[in-house]
């Protein structure tokens, strides 16, 4: 539909309330044109808060924001052309789904012929065809979601911004409207912001996520870069499964743990103690004396074992007592059972070193 | 056997809501219905069976000019509350707690006085050197008479009845949900467009029930016009008043009194039908899931 979009840059972007409360700490961030980014946190993260700032809902402290390439920090929403989805939706429950979706359409200089045929062809988008005079309060969650979506798209707006638009529908409806989005966005081709908490819809959805924890963006990259390369123990914990060796860097390549060495790639940590994360996948497990020498290895005892059809997944615990899962395919022969005393192994390479957050907290 | 108990207890909940509500109906029942009732009854079948009060009603040039004149001002009344409280509870809707509650003490403060005792004050308020009469010539409307006048009665009616303006639209205007107001302005809305196409549509159910109110309360409007204004511009209330004090006319003063209930119920009708129009049943057309 439209091939129109701006890239969004955010300069040390600072957000006090009035109430003293920091919503955004000192941010910075670069979107391009056309991407996919999902802002990804735990609650009271800030993500909103950003989303807001970009909006022009809220007002930042200190900083600016340009939108492409325009500086829009003191520009009210009205005239930031932005087109938003919220969370509750906001449609008018007054207008008829039409009426909805032409609203954003007025004093933009169209026919009427134009302005009759932008609202088919965005209703024919997001498969609502022959629901222009129901009310709101006459459709579905997921309807209603759509016409959300078609009301913030159909002025063709160079960003969309959505604040965790799939929260207020079922799991079943939530993986629908997941697809539903992503093709949406290739096929008009704007810069798409997204909120939520749900990793697995962030994951899923993004070209890059920025991740946000305490009013600060930890780390941005990939789904793939924040999942095999995370820079924190909070990036590794709260983006998938991980197993958290946490110890005393006691050379360059190496930090103890519980007593035994583990070596690790990649340069020492400014700290003394950091913690080395590895992903379920990239474990083993071996018989205790099976070990080899170029693996790391950790005795753990199997607590639970539980069959997913195509995979095995065996929680374990460690020796300083942190618990830990591994997954192993399901077509292997089980070897092991509930109470066994195993070797856990990895590769080196397969796992990353970061900072123990508790120690520099 | 589930389903027959819980439309047993169903009933007795029914019954003993019923109970509860037993003295307040009882109460309706004797000293409303039953006057009503009584009052329109006389007005059909005095002097003789038939219609011949609501005839002669409608033919005598006074009371028709009276009932013409009362809608007037009762209409005036109306306009001119609304048009003061609308702004005046879109702030208070916008206002934090500690404001919000200084504004609603303020609106509310004519309650603490009795209607007679703020009705002499505005005739001392309407005297013609008084502080109304020297406030309107300093803008250049000197000269008008206030005491004994249907301006005056305007006036003092507007005061009295203001409250119930504007309590009905606050508590519309606080439950619009100002993310609406948001989403307009995202799409490029200015503050007035947003304002006119979504938050005065949906402040639309207040202005209703107010209008209604202020508009049945203004006909019945009895103390004010008859202390304010003069006997020459006398409303409908002193009619009834004069009919059934002086001339013990309790046909004509019920066959009045049916004729404003006919009145009011159609209002009532048309407002709700207006809203309802307005702001779609919740159950008409099909819901359709997905
Ligand atoms: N209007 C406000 N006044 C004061 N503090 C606020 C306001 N809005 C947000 N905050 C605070 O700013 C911080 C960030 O809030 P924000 O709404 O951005 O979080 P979020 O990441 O969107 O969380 P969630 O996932 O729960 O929506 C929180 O500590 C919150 O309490
Ligand atoms: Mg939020």
């Amino acid at each position: 539909m439209s091939t129109n979009s701006s890239g969004v840059r955010l300069r040390s972007v600072t957000k006090r309330f009035r109430s003293g409360t920091i919503g955004i700490d000192n941010a910075s961030l670069t979107i391009e044109g056309g991407e996919f980014v999902t802002f990804l946190g735990p609650s009271g993260s800030g993500k909103t808060t950003t989303l807001n700032t970009i909006a022009g809902f809220v007002r930042p402290t200190s900083g600016s924001i340009e939108i492409g390439g325009r500086d829009v920090t003191k520009v009210p929403p009205s005239k930031r052309n932005l087109g938003i989805v919220f969370q509750n939706y906001a449609l008018f429950p007054h207008m008829s789904v039409r009426d909805n979706v032409a609203f954003g359409l007025h004093g933009r200089g169209l026919s009427k012929h134009e302005v009759s045929k932008r609202i088919n062809d965005v209703l024919t988008m997001v498969r609502l065809g022959g629901l222009e005079d129901r009310r709101p309060k006459q459709l579905s969650g997921g309807q209603q979601q759509r016409v959300a979506l078609a009301r913030a798209l159909v002025y063709q707006p160079p960003v969309l911004l959505m604040d965790e638009p799939l929260s207020a529908l079922d799991k079943a409806l939530r993986d629908q409207m997941q697809v539903e989005i992503g093709r949406i966005h290739r096929e008009v081709g704007t810069t798409f912001l997204f909120v939520t908490h749900d990793q697995n819809e962030a994951l899923g959805l993004s070209d890059r996520i920025v991740l946000f924890n305490e009013g600060r963006i930890l780390q941005v990259g990939t789904p793939s870069e924040l999942y095999e390369q995370p820079r924190s123990l909070f990036a590794a914990q709260f983006l998938g499964e991980s197993n958290v060796f946490r110890g005393r860097v006691t050379s360059a390549q190496t930090l103890e743990f519980a007593g035994v060495p583990l070596r690790f790639n990649g340069g020492a940590p400014a700290t003394k103690s950091a913690a080395i994360v590895v992903r379920p996948e990239n474990l083993l497990v071996r018989q205790a004396d099976e070990a080899r020498p170029d693996e790391n290895q950790v005795s753990a005892l199997i607590t639970n074992i539980s069959y997913f059809g195509s995979f095995r997944s065996i929680m374990v615990s460690y020796l300083d007592g942190s618990s830990g899962q591994l997954r192993e395919s399901a077509s292997s022969e089980a070897r092991f059972s509930r109470g066994d005393n195993v070797s856990v192994c990895w590769d080196p390479g397969r796992a990353v070193l970061v900072d123990d957050g508790e120690a520099a907290a | 056997m589930a389903a027959t108990a819980r439309r047993l207890s169903g009933r007795s909940r029914r019954t003993s809501a019923l109970l509860l509500m037993l003295p307040a109906l009882a109460v309706v029942l004797v000293f409303f219905v039953y006057p009503v009732i009584a009052l329109s009854a006389r007005s059909f079948l005095e002097p003789e069976p038939g219609v011949s009060q609501y005839v002669s009603l409608f033919a005598d040039g006074t009371t028709r000019t009276i009932l013409v004149r009362t809608l007037v001002v009762a209409a005036l009344v109306t306009a001119v509350t609304l048009v003061l409280a609308y702004p005046y509870a879109y702030l208070m809707s916008l206002s934090g707690p500690g404001v919000r509650a200084l504004l609603l003490f303020l609106v509310l403060l004519p309650f603490w006085s009795s209607l007679m005792a703020r009705t002499f004050a505005w005739i001392v308020l309407l005297q013609p050197r008084g502080i109304v009469a020297t406030l309107l010539s300093s803008i250049g409307l000197g000269g008008v008479p206030l005491l004994g006048s249907q301006v005056g009665v305007t006036i003092a009616m507007t005061q009295v009845l203001l409250p119930f303006m504007v309590l009905p639209l606050f508590n519309t205007m606080v439950r619009i949900d100002r993310r609406l107001l948001s989403a307009a302005h995202s799409m490029g809305a200015s503050k007035f467009r947003a304002l006119v196409r979504v938050f005065v549509p949906l402040s639309m159910p207040g202005v209703a029930a107010g209008c209604v109110i202020v508009f049945v309360l203004s006909i019945g409007f009895w103390v004010t016009p008859r202390l304010i204004g003069s006997p020459q511009q006398s409303l409908i209330g002193q009619l009834i008043e004069t009919k059934v004090g002086t001339l013990l006319d309790f046909a004509g003063a019920g066959a009045i009194s049916v004729l404003l209930l006919v009145i009011t119920a159609v209002l009532l009708l048309v407002a709700g039908a207006g809203a309802r129009l307005l702001l779609g049943s919740p159950d008409s057309g099909g819901r359709n899931d997905e």
